[in-house]
């Protein structure tokens, strides 16, 4: 029994079975459709993507007001921007966003696991699913810094957001210099997926 | 400070890149997504059966628990929760692993 382990083809094979037979039980069941899991995955797949946390920090950067609110009230400032519908649904309602400043960097992680803010920021990159990962961003979060590129200066206070089914975190970075001329919609390029976990940060253009 | 499990440069994510390695974890995941926005189960059931069987696998001997695979938990939990949520019975669950599998002996 115990042998497969050690075939992960054969794992990958087992699970693909695995996955095929329970859709097919919960179609003949009447609990899904043959088309409803491609349409939740199109709808995450297209609408729920790290687009909508760029947007949402774009209007931060250009809107002081927004940015205070977006901090307050993270579920209701996202509210007044023109997003995908839905937003308040899957793992939106627990929204929390969480501002950078010279003086504070912040950095997400879900110790638990993997409790990521799906709607701002898309599905979660497999390595933040990694109980390696995971374990170490608690433990020594400026070394797992470091490690991804990003030092930080020793005088930056570091502050870490673990994640839970009640609070799903994301950073709103600090905006590059040299880019005041830029509107909303060029800053929006500029926000990564990785800046938003606070993994990194936005550069300059 | 010498790491203990080095993240490599293997840790870096490219937004545009696919967020799933495999064709049945990407169905898995619109799976559990799906059942819960029909109200078969709560999301937060479906969370701690994944909280839970990812502990399970972290507190596992290491030559008992099989590499690493997110998306293998994800499944276990997944039959627990359409399980305690009565959407399917127990046995109809073991019913199809039975006779399935490539290396089922």
């Amino acid at each position: 029994m115990s042998a497969q382990f050690f075939y992960p083809t054969d794992r990958e094979q087992r699970s693909e079975a695995k996955v095929r037979a329970l859709e097919s039980l919960l179609i003949d069941k009447g609990l899904v459709t043959d088309g409803t899991v491609d349409k939740v995955l199109a709808y995450f797949e297209h609408e729920m993507t790290p687009r909508n946390g760029a947007a949402i920090v774009a209007r931060a950067w250009t809107d002081p007001d927004f940015a205070a609110r977006l901090v307050a009230d993270t579920p209701g400032a996202i509210a007044e921007l023109d997003l995908p519908e839905g937003m308040a649904g899957a793992e939106g309602e627990h929204l929390q966003a969480v501002a950078n400043t010279p003086e504070v960097h912040n950095l997400i992680i879900c110790s638990l696991c993997s409790c990521f803010p799906w709607p701002v920021l898309g599905l979660p990159p497999y390595w933040y699913k990694d109980p390696t990962f995971r374990a170490r961003a608690a433990r020594e979060p400026r070394a797992v810094l470091a490690e991804l590129g990003l030092e930080l200066a020793d005088d930056v206070e570091l502050r870490v957001w673990d994640s839970s089914g009640h609070s799903r975190w994301f950073v709103v970075p600090q905006r590059p210099q040299g880019t005041e001329g830029m509107s909303e919609a060029e800053l929006t390029k500029l926000v990564t997926t990785e800046a938003m976990m606070g993994i990194a940060v936005v550069e300059a253009p | 400070m010498t790491a203990d499990h080095p993240l490599g440069p293997a840790c870096t994510s490219d937004p545009a890149s696919p967020q799933f390695d495999e064709e049945w974890q990407r169905r898995a995941f619109g799976l559990a997504v799906a059942l819960a926005e029909f109200g078969y189960y709560r999301w937060e059931d479906f969370q701690r059966e994944l909280i839970a069987a990812v502990a399970a696998w972290e507190q596992a001997p290491e030559d008992e628990r099989g590499p690493w695979s997110y998306y293998d938990r994800w499944l276990e939990a997944l039959d627990r929760v359409l399980i305690a949520s009565g959407a399917v019975a127990r046995g109809e669950l073991d019913a199809l692993r039975s006779d399935g599998g490539p290396l089922s002996a």
